[in-house]
């Protein structure tokens, strides 16, 4: 299967750890009713029905007071990690830094607010050298859900960029709806999807009659470049901190330099 | 509707992270009773406005646009009749969240006009001094 990752750039994988999943599912499920509860004062059926609760005027701040409350969880890294364990060690190695917070992602049926235009992480300052770890919290289908498009032709589009800085042009939406073709992914709750930041992705309206809900970080070898361009804020110990480390490094880590006075 | 747009690359003004901006969107929309939603970051690169000329794609007419700051067009680097022309399309108001300033694009575009002017001269001061 991880072969396919340098044809596609991307990787579905069934999760490692079931009960890992299950907790996971319990702390985002009970951080979004409590949200839902201090802000709208109403209880939630259930995480595809949000919108049934929820308004769109107030999307935002239950995803955020929720986002706060799932970042609280100490083990919440090793849950999400636990699910892709083997695969991302075969494609980072043992030494990693991890997103320091985990995003939430609620996405109403016909909420504007939460359309992600196509992007490329790493044209806003992200490490190329990461993976993306996107976990569905709810069934992920048609257009409630991510859109991907080909490693190929996202490549292309990379080297051919300053040709969309103009205005009254065709803008890269244009061009992509024209040649990337977006693909949306079936994911069921079992599975996590990984992709390199080099993928052309992102969300549309969602025009089923499902909430989505997922959560994403980034994960990427500690040793790897961090900031791509002169970009704020993407660093060790704003943006990533250290996660894992390998018995190498441990090692290496207790070496002290002479002092030579 | 209202669209935010953040930068993502330092700006005369000084460098900051897209959560710090979102922060300072945020609360100016609150004070002005805007709805707030999440911001289109624009690419790193110098003088790139991919992003915003996407938004002069996606957008309906009659939105508005709230900018972290107006420094951010320091670095345009083409035609500014253009471009005004362009938000002027799509957009009615212009609000800078850092400077706690508005533009109403249909009475006073001749203000952002200067503004990116200004913004363009200094930077181009500043690059000869260097």
């Amino acid at each position: 299967m991880i072969q396919d990752f340098d044809i596609n750039g991307y990787l579905i994988i069934n999760h490692e750890n079931n009960s890992s999943y299950k907790q996971l599912k319990e702390i985002v499920e009970e951080s979004i009713k409590i949200s839902v509860k201090k802000i709208c004062g109403e209880e939630l059926k259930s995480l595809p029905k949000f919108h049934e609760t929820v308004n769109n005027r107030n999307v935002n701040e239950v995803r955020v007071n929720a986002y706060n409350l799932i970042n609280s969880f100490p083990n919440l890294h090793d849950l999400c990690f636990s699910l892709i364990n083997n695969q991302i060690n075969t494609l980072l190695g043992p030494d990693l830094a991890v997103q320091a917070k985990v995003n939430l992602s609620i996405v109403p049926p016909h909420d504007k607010s939460s359309i992600i235009p196509l992007h490329s992480d790493i044209n806003t300052g992200e490490s190329i050298h990461q993976i993306v770890s996107w976990i569905p919290l709810t069934k992920c289908y048609s257009s409630n859900s991510i859109f991907i498009t080909d490693l190929k032709e996202s490549l292309k589009l990379h080297r051919n960029l300053a040709d969309f800085n103009k205005p009254n042009q065709p803008t890269i939406s244009d061009y992509s709806e024209k040649n990337l073709k977006p693909k949306y992914l079936n994911l069921d709750t079992s599975q996590n999807l990984i992709f390199t930041p080099l993928i052309y992705h992102g969300s549309n309206p969602n025009l089923t009659n499902d909430t989505r809900v997922s959560l994403n970080y980034r994960l990427k070898n500690l040793y790897s470049p961090y900031l791509h361009h002169d970009c704020e804020g993407k660093s060790l110990s704003t943006f990533y901190k250290k996660y894992k480390i390998s018995k190498l490094t441990e090692v290496t880590d207790s070496y002290k330099k002479p002092i030579f006075k | 509707m209202i669209i935010t747009y953040t930068s993502m690359r330092p700006i005369p003004i000084g460098r900051f992270s897209s959560k710090h901006q979102n922060k300072i969107i945020k609360k100016y929309c609150k004070n002005n009773n805007l709805n707030f939603s999440i911001p289109f970051p624009e690419f790193v690169y110098p003088s790139c406005f991919i992003q915003l000329f996407n938004i002069f794609g996606l957008a309906p007419s009659n939105s508005s646009i709230i900018f972290f700051s107006s420094s951010q067009f320091f670095d345009y680097p083409g035609n500014i009749k253009e471009l005004i022309n362009s938000f002027r399309l799509k957009f009615n108001t212009i609000y800078f969240a850092s400077e706690n300033y508005q533009i109403d694009l249909n009475q006073n575009y001749k203000e952002l006009e200067k503004i990116i002017e200004e913004l363009r001269n200094l930077d181009l001061i500043k690059n000869k001094s260097k």
